[in-house]
């Protein structure tokens, strides 16, 4: 398995679990508002940081088990990292799109004209991890191909 | 100059000069709150939304249609270019959510305005960086050779 393939199966566990437990808490207090009660609020930021922690230790065993094995990147792997990126980025766009489109729409319909700046962080943590789920997904599914 | 090189260069200036024009307009009205009160405020907005896209479309990918136009090299470049230009809304996301938690954090709340500058402006940025991707490639192809 290639350092690639590694890091797409590293990012799917981590990221895919990552929202799967932020979705469970969210939905099991009935709220996305997570910052309005200090316990959800403390469980969101350990979730997230346990996710990076995780995912930065998963970046450096593959980057050093592969610098141990002395393993080589080809041409088809960088094909492969370069078409992830190119098909990760738009789909992490319209991730955006629709995020803040829902957003507006929620809070329209409240005749809010304001939000909490926590929404601006909940936009841009979709935005990467929409990202990285989609360049490991595509990766994997290139890789098999060829 | 190869062909998709000159026209990424040119939807870079053309696409620069619409966005500097947007954040002059942008500053002359002084309040975030313009954009929801002042339909000219908006106009120019979607403007510049659909202008920087459509300059990279028209410029980059519809009048470079023939085989002989783009080969092997170009492809690759647009193809690394992708990741400049995800970097790009990425780092312009964060700006964004560090600028204003810390200008409203007092207040608690941010102006709903914001959510469709950023949304726009995250547009913008990332047809500006994939233009400027292709132009750093090439020039780090003809330097490393």
């Amino acid at each position: 398995m290639s350092p690639n393939q590694k890091m797409s199966w590293g990012n799917i566990v981590v990221w895919g679990s990552y929202l799967f437990i932020l979705a469970t808490v969210l939905a099991a207090n009935g709220t996305i508002l997570f910052w309005q009660e200090d316990s959800l609020r403390n469980a969101v930021f350990t979730i997230t940081g346990v996710a990076v922690a995780a995912f930065i230790i998963m970046m450096l065993f593959v980057w050093i088990g592969a610098s141990r094995a002395k393993v080589t990147i080809d041409e088809r792997d960088h094909k492969i990292i370069n078409r992830a990126n190119a098909l990760a980025g738009p789909i992490a766009m319209t991730a955006l799109a629709v995020t803040s489109l829902v957003l507006s729409l929620v809070y329209v319909k409240d005749k809010n004209s304001v939000m909490s700046p926590y929404f601006l962080m909940y936009v841009t943590l979709i935005n990467v991890v929409v990202y990285w789920l989609a360049q490991a997904i595509y990766t994997l599914v290139a890789y098999r191909r060829s | 100059m190869a062909p998709l090189q000159k026209r990424a260069l040119y939807s870079f200036g053309i696409g620069l000069i619409l966005t500097i024009a947007l954040i002059a307009v942008l500053v002359a009205k002084g309040d975030v709150t313009a954009f929801e009160r002042d339909p000219n405020l908006r106009i120019i907005m979607y403007a510049v939304l659909i202008g920087v896209p459509l300059v990279y479309l028209i410029l980059v990918n519809i009048t470079l249609r023939k085989p002989t136009q783009v080969d092997e090299r170009d492809r690759l470049i647009i193809e690394r270019s992708s990741r400049a230009q995800w970097l790009a809304v990425i780092f312009s996301l964060v700006a964004w959510t560090i600028a204003l938690s810390e200008i409203y954090w007092d207040q608690g709340q941010v102006p709903i305005a914001f959510l469709n500058l950023i949304f726009m402006s995250s547009l913008i940025i990332s047809t500006l960086a994939q233009s400027l991707g292709i132009l750093v490639g090439y020039w780090r192809m003809n330097r490393n050779g």
